[in-house]
């Protein structure tokens, strides 16, 4: 069974990819989120499966894709706005790559959120970046966060720098220190500053800030979701 | 395909009476911890009463100019000493320390 990616504007060509997927925190989604509403980005393509959950979206009682591709200013955002199991989720994850492999992209992001015990006394998070590659770090200079200088990484952002080299295309994962289970709006700030350098415009956070406590409401379905699809994942699979 | 058959519906754009928040319990050396996410809410909005094997955190907040209602009832895994429990509120996440109950030995009258 194959993933299906349907695009429906003019293709942005050597975009900025970033791939956002529900996980610790929501990080990812939350700075998608955010990204969309500030750069004014539209959609511009869907991605559907019949390995992806028998989840739909609903608006005005029409039924949605639960995954979209939104597009502007240079810039690509695939967001998945459900959980999605591991392998429906790897499959995405390679068909992303493959899709965007030939528009030739400047850089290919996953950001996500690094479950911190302690993150109730941590005012400001520490945003770690790890590149695909020697190409890709410098394609990515000027970006934020600091550089993990030595060890492992596990989990879906190794995997996604994996594939992403496998097909030549520049990537970093940005991570972040985050509440696991609480929707993380501050962590995805933090994620957000450092991004912003490559972008090429400028993301204004202040709004971000001051509905941080409607976001993290109106996000307590979907993180309590994730929450139950990460358990249900085999144990060392699923680092979101 | 538990899943299949197991909901119809989430959506997480309405508010509804009264919100479930989302909580964690742990066991620790400490006692049982648990945290609770309560945007918007602050200390003075915020009523916790313990026994010795459950602990419920009622709670109002204004969140984008709705008003929410929290309220949890959370069994310990555990007994607890209700007299020494804790709770600390930063920027709406909750922590309570809640220390295990002493257990003594008594000694019984042989008749």
């Amino acid at each position: 069974m194959s993933v299906e990616i349907v695009e429906t504007a003019p293709e942005v060509k050597n975009p900025i990819l970033i791939l956002a997927v529900p996980g610790a925190g929501l990080v990812s989604i939350i700075a998608a989120d955010h990204l969309i509403k500030v750069a004014d980005l539209k959609e511009v393509g869907r991605i559907d499966s019949p390995l992806f959950p028998p989840v739909i979206g609903v608006k005005d009682g029409v039924a949605m894709h639960t995954v979209k591709i939104y597009g502007g200013k240079g810039l690509y955002v695939v967001k998945a706005e459900v959980p999605l199991p591991i392998d429906p989720l790897l499959k995405l994850t390679i068909s992303v790559l493959d899709w965007i492999a030939r528009k030739r992209p400047k850089l290919a992001i996953v950001m996500g959120g690094v479950p911190e015990e302690d993150r109730i006394k941590v005012e400001k998070p520490q945003v770690m970046a790890v590149f695909s590659s020697e190409e890709a770090k410098s394609l990515a200079e000027g970006m934020g966060g600091e550089l993990m200088k030595e060890g492992y990484l596990s989990g879906y952002a190794a995997f996604f720098l994996r594939e992403a080299s496998r097909r030549g295309v520049p990537a970093a994962a940005l991570m972040v220190q985050s509440f696991a289970a609480y929707p993380d709006p501050g962590a995805a700030a933090e994620v957000l500053k450092a991004i912003e350098p490559i972008l090429g415009f400028d993301v204004d956070i202040s709004q971000l800030e001051a509905e941080s406590e409607t976001i993290r409401l109106k996000l307590k379905e979907l993180m309590a979701k994730t929450v139950q699809t990460a358990k249900e994942a085999p144990a060392p699979m699923y680092i979101g | 395909m538990d899943w299949f058959y197991r909901e119809v519906r989430w959506g997480y754009f309405s508010v509804r009476d009264v919100e479930e928040p989302l909580h964690e319990v742990k066991v620790t050396k400490e006692g049982v911890v648990i945290t609770m996410d309560l945007p918007g809410v602050r200390k003075e909005e915020l009523v916790i009463r313990a026994s010795e094997d459950a602990i419920l955190v009622e709670a109002t907040s204004k969140v984008g100019g709705a008003t929410v209602r929290y309220r949890k009832l959370i069994r310990t895994p555990i007994p607890i000493d209700p007299d020494r429990v804790v709770a600390r509120l930063t920027n709406g996440i909750l922590q309570i320390v809640a220390p295990p109950k002493e257990v003594g030995f008594r000694r019984v009258k042989v008749e």
